[in-house]
């Protein structure tokens, strides 16, 4: 089997400033977002030959984005597995181009959620009206549920306590005030989580990630190519995808994707947890970094709530965690996968400013699409710049 | 009625306007009667002067905008103070190609109005000041149970304090709306609004303002009360105080009629 690793590389990223843009489209937070990865990279809009994007409306939105954008790619990746598509697509993207399907890929996403007034977490399933939703649907499950219930059983198995979910977001927060683009940069405590009122026991509203709009875009290349172009590139190490789901009944809800592609990504990669400077590790709620951690087999099921406590997981700390504020106080247009790997080509590159983690070499990207508990997708990527 | 981003410093900026629609980047007419630019209060937006801009679009050219951070407008932060929001309203001018114009202000708008005459005299032809103050005395527990609502402790509280006790008994529907108009801003740009209103106080600058002013207080209103639009039209030469029965702090929909009639006059009246 073609082993992956350091075939390809990112060399291009822009996140969108943009925390609620009611005056654009998704297409123009796409097509801005494309300019500035291109730029970063010193490449044109001539050189893409692959395309990549999710949560562009109907189920032929690549046609129409191509036609938006004046492509004709050699390329096309539509997959949607809600919010790790984006790791999804640099992962395809870095198999197309070391099987020579195309040169340089780009992946899009544009979303104006916040200005549609969309209630992600708890405007229904987190299924997106799939068929299996027909036996849960009906039972008033929201997304924020299907996640309060895996915290539930998190604290009724290892004692997990609110402060130390509190802990997450209050790392985020800190992070989010050294981001200047970032939604919410005022400064919280544990006690002000705690206050929050509770959206679904035990997650407070301070435990759930923000609404905002935002988009990005990632420009990725064959690493021979990656050399000459403007950037240091951040090369793909190690990547994996899987899709998971209550498996005929017998449903764990503290097991998730992230066990079976951290496992693949790390072989695929072939470094350890310990070689892994900083994790960008999706946070739709505070819950969801800390059973991913485990899952990716940082810690053991159970020292997930004391992993991430004590400050541990600061740009500063242990094992720096999201740290351009993440989706709990930076941006949450959605689908967050896209930003966890710019952020990570960022700090691989030392373009972090007061929030850089020191001596960045090796950083992994998690992601989760759909609700932890529940159907979900995982996706894994180990990135590096040597 | 129409409405339109506009773009300012990096901002999209929604504006309502009367008359005819226009292509993208091309500003609209503008040059019936008076140019009117109309601003809205603390955590509000645009449509606080929906009845005004349907009223005035024959004889003039009203256009009422959401602030930074508020309503349509792209951006999550409001402004610290009514001199920036001031200044935004000066640079707002620029951008439609506006020399100057009658500026007339609802509540925090009415404050930011007053400033834009104090900073930017040239700007200004008059003023029409509505259920406003040089120094807003707002309730301490007001602006906890805003910091309470921005911090997630407490839901959007529904409150009934903004309208005249006939209002409230005869059309209650008016209070919903007016509610439903609010949470269209996030409660951290409502709280940050009322912060600076706290701050404000132009008590000692409105002696600057040599424009012809009017104000219109209502006799219920709880927030702004006669005795606030007596304090500053004491201070403005010239300016014309006018009491309206049955009306509390939100006036512009709470007593269109009245209020359309007073911008009548006063926009008659001007040289």
């Amino acid at each position: 089997m073609m082993n992956l690793s350091r075939k390809a590389a990112v060399v291009g990223v822009y996140e969108h400033p943009t925390r609620f843009a009611p005056d654009k489209t998704v297409y123009q937070i796409m097509a801005e977002s494309l300019k500035g990865a291109l730029d970063d990279a010193g490449l044109t809009i001539k050189d893409v030959d692959g395309v990549a994007a999710a949560g562009i409306g109907g189920g032929m939105g690549m046609i129409g984005l191509c036609d938006y954008l004046n492509l004709t790619p050699n390329f096309v990746d539509g997959t949607n597995v809600g919010g790790c598509s984006f790791l999804v697509h640099t992962m395809h993207a870095a198999a197309a181009i070391a099987a020579g399907l195309c040169e340089v890929a780009v992946v899009l996403y544009g979303s104006q959620i916040s200005s549609a007034r969309f209630a992600i977490g708890t405007g229904g399933g987190g299924g997106g009206g799939d068929a299996p939703e027909q036996f849960d649907g009906p039972f008033g499950v929201t997304t924020v549920g299907s996640y309060a219930m895996v915290a539930q059983r998190h604290m009724h198995e290892y004692g997990t306590t609110s402060e130390q979910l509190a802990e997450v977001a209050v790392t985020m927060r800190l992070h989010a005030s050294m981001n200047p683009a970032a939604k919410y940069r005022d400064l919280i405590t544990v006690e002000d989580v705690l206050a929050s009122r509770v959206i679904s026991s035990p997650l407070h509203l301070l435990d759930c990630c923000i609404i905002s709009d935002g988009g990005g875009a990632l420009v990725i290349t064959s690493a021979e190519r990656a050399r000459d172009l403007k950037k240091k590139p951040v090369y793909i190490l190690g990547a994996a995808e899987t899709v998971r789901h209550g498996g005929a009944g017998h449903r764990d809800y503290l097991e998730n994707a992230a066990a079976q592609t951290g496992k693949l990504a790390f072989e695929r990669a072939g470094v350890k947890h310990a070689d892994i400077d900083m994790g960008m590790i999706y946070d739709s709620f505070t819950i969801t970094v800390i059973s991913q951690l485990e899952n990716l087999g940082f810690c053991k099921r159970g020292e997930g709530g004391a992993f991430v406590s004590g400050g541990r997981i600061r740009f500063d700390g242990a094992f720096p965690i999201n740290t351009d504020g993440g989706g709990l106080s930076s941006n949450h247009p959605g689908m967050r996968g896209i930003f966890l790997v710019i952020e990570a080509t960022k700090q691989l590159r030392d373009e972090c400013g007061p929030r850089q983690v020191k001596d960045c070499k090796l950083a992994i990207a998690h992601g989760t699409g759909g609700a932890l508990g529940t159907r979900h997708a995982g996706a894994t990527l180990i990135l590096g710049n040597q | 009625m129409p409405t339109k981003y506009i773009n300012i410093n990096g901002h999209a900026v929604y504006m309502h306007y009367a008359g005819q629609t226009t292509l993208p980047d091309v500003i609209p007419d503008f040059s019936r009667g008076r140019r009117v630019i109309m601003i809205h209060g603390a955590g509000g937006n645009g449509h606080t002067w929906h009845k005004q801009i349907a009223h005035l679009a024959g004889a003039h050219s009203p256009i009422s905008l959401d602030l930074p951070g508020h309503g349509r407008s792209s951006g999550v932060d409001g402004m610290n103070s009514m001199r920036e929001y001031a200044d935004f309203v000066a640079a707002f001018l620029d951008a439609l190609q506006i020399k100057s114009a009658v500026i007339a202000g609802h509540s925090m708008g009415g404050a930011i109005a007053m400033q834009t005459a104090i900073a930017h005299p040239s700007r200004v032809d008059g003023l029409m000041l509505v259920a406003t103050a040089a120094r807003f005395n707002i309730r301490k527990d007001r602006i906890s149970a805003m910091r309470d609502v921005m911090m997630g402790r407490a839901p959007q509280p529904f409150t009934t304090d903004a309208y005249s006790p006939r209002t409230i008994k005869e059309n209650f529907d008016l209070v919903r709306e007016g509610w439903m108009e609010q949470i269209k801003t996030d409660p951290r740009v409502r709280y940050t609004d009322l912060v600076a209103c706290d701050k404000a106080d132009l008590r000692g600058e409105l002696d600057k303002i040599s424009q012809p002013t009017m104000i219109l207080a209502g006799v219920d209103d709880a927030i702004t009360t006669p005795a606030d639009a007596e304090g500053v039209g004491s201070k403005i030469k010239g300016a014309k105080i006018e009491v309206i029965a049955d009306g509390g702090h939100a006036l512009p929909w709470e007593r269109p009629a009245e209020v359309n009639a007073a911008f009548d006059n006063f926009l008659a009246g001007l040289k």
